[in-house]
């Protein structure tokens, strides 16, 4: 099969965002040595040079329809990428260290097209709905003395004034829907790896019991909970005129 | 440059975002445009001989630039040689438009920045980050970081972040 092979190579060494690279031993075949490869990881696709300073890729994995594993291996800090398929290649590859593998094997379960395609679909939704509900003066989350259990990823705003009834701080409006061609894009330049969602809450395990409102879209659930929030916010209000 | 071709050949066989019957000519000069099945698959465009199932070529469709070339026909070229073009000629008007509307989003790099996009933009709605995985591990964590902390100063938000924590059916009690 023919490759744009030049472009290629082209986009194993341009400017793009490097969504991980460090040295590997790459496992040559079924019993052959492993060798010391400078990888990079950029998109869907795994190039490995001789050494950092190479300008051209010995060659490139197309991470589509891939598994990444930890594996049994001679070699300390191995994993393998896997694909389906009968006769399909497992690449065994080892880091240097325990965290440089899972910070590979993370990388590479994330790196295809399809995830990344998932992903960007499903804040497309979370957006068109926190956009659709947006707009209900809900007040915003309050700095508290209290403990809480993660940090908060985005410092929060002043809290409320002691007085009675204060006016609460609203929602941002909703911005007006831009069509997706003519959006203005980030300023952020670079993808910054390892930025993730804020992990689970520790003491929260136990899986829901009513599997329906598990499996509702984020623009469901906001809706429900909205409403919800309203109402409770009203009796409360007027539960508090009475001094 | 190695790669792995039988792992690039199962991906040709996968289901495709678009897939046409096209004129194609290559980046030499003195080219013949040809009949080729041409599919588009993650960020590969493969095409077929319009008779057999493995792919003659593919392309990567990073760095590229989509230009308008005659009426119905557009051209993909790369950044680094731009005037080395593949031509493709479409049977209409409306399917080179959507041709070129589907391979302009078709790299890995537009994914990004769109993701980079609409975390923004939820941000900018929203106040709070959201990177758009489970729908679960969103509840939860707006159950937690959001509700929780507001149970302190307003006791009814309690039953907000029982009910998102612990769900069962909004309405019931």
């Amino acid at each position: 099969m023919k490759l744009n092979e030049r472009s290629l190579a082209f986009y194993a060494t341009c400017d793009a965002p490097v969504d991980n690279a460090g040295f590997l031993y790459k496992k040559g075949g079924r019993h052959a040595a492993y060798h010391r490869r400078w990888f990079v990881l950029r998109g869907n696709m795994l190039f490995y040079f001789e050494d950092a300073a190479s300008r051209e890729p010995v060659g490139v994995i197309i991470l589509e329809g891939c598994t990444v594993e930890l594996v049994e291996a001679a070699e300390e800090f191995a994993f393998a990428v896997r694909f389906a398929g009968t006769r399909a290649r497992t690449y065994v590859l080892a880091a240097e260290s325990q965290a440089a593998m899972e910070g590979w094997v993370k990388a590479l379960s994330r790196a295809s097209f399809d995830y990344l395609r998932l992903v960007v679909r499903e804040l497309e939704q979370q957006l068109a709905a926190v956009r659709g509900a947006g707009g209900p003066a809900l007040p915003l989350p309050l700095p508290l003395p209290l403990p809480l259990p993660q940090p908060l990823p985005q410092p929060l705003p002043q809290p409320l004034s002691p007085t009675p009834a204060p006016p609460l701080p609203r929602w941002p409006t909703a911005l007006p829907p831009k069509e997706n061609g003519c959006a203005v894009w980030s300023t952020e330049a670079t993808f910054r790896p390892g930025s993730e969602p804020p992990p689970p809450p520790p003491r929260r395990r136990a899986s829901a019991p009513h599997g329906s409102l598990d499996l509702a879209p984020f623009a469901r659930l906001h809706e429900c909970y909205g409403q919800e929030i309203r109402a409770l916010r009203g009796q409360w209000l007027s539960s508090r005129v009475q001094p | 440059m190695r790669y792995n071709e039988k792992e690039l050949q199962a991906l040709s066989r996968q289901p495709a975002e678009m897939a046409a019957e096209l004129g194609m000519r290559g980046p030499k000069k003195g080219s013949v445009l040809k009949r080729r099945l041409v599919k588009l698959v993650v960020n590969f465009l493969f095409y077929f001989r319009t008779d057999e199932a493995e792919p003659v070529g593919a392309l990567l469709l990073e760095r590229c630039k989509v230009t308008r070339e005659e009426p119905g026909t557009f051209s993909i070229s790369f950044v680094e040689d731009p005037e080395r073009k593949y031509h493709f000629e479409c049977s209409s008007e409306e399917q080179c438009q959507e041709w070129m509307e589907a391979l302009r989003r078709a790299s890995y790099e537009f994914m990004r920045r769109s993701l980079i996009f609409y975390r923004n933009e939820i941000r900018k709605v929203t106040g709070k980050v959201c990177t758009g995985l489970q729908v679960a591990r969103v509840r939860l964590w707006v159950a937690e970081e959001v509700f929780w902390p507001l149970t302190a100063i307003c006791p009814p938000y309690r039953t907000l972040w029982s009910s998102l924590a612990y769900p069962r059916r909004p309405g019931s009690s």
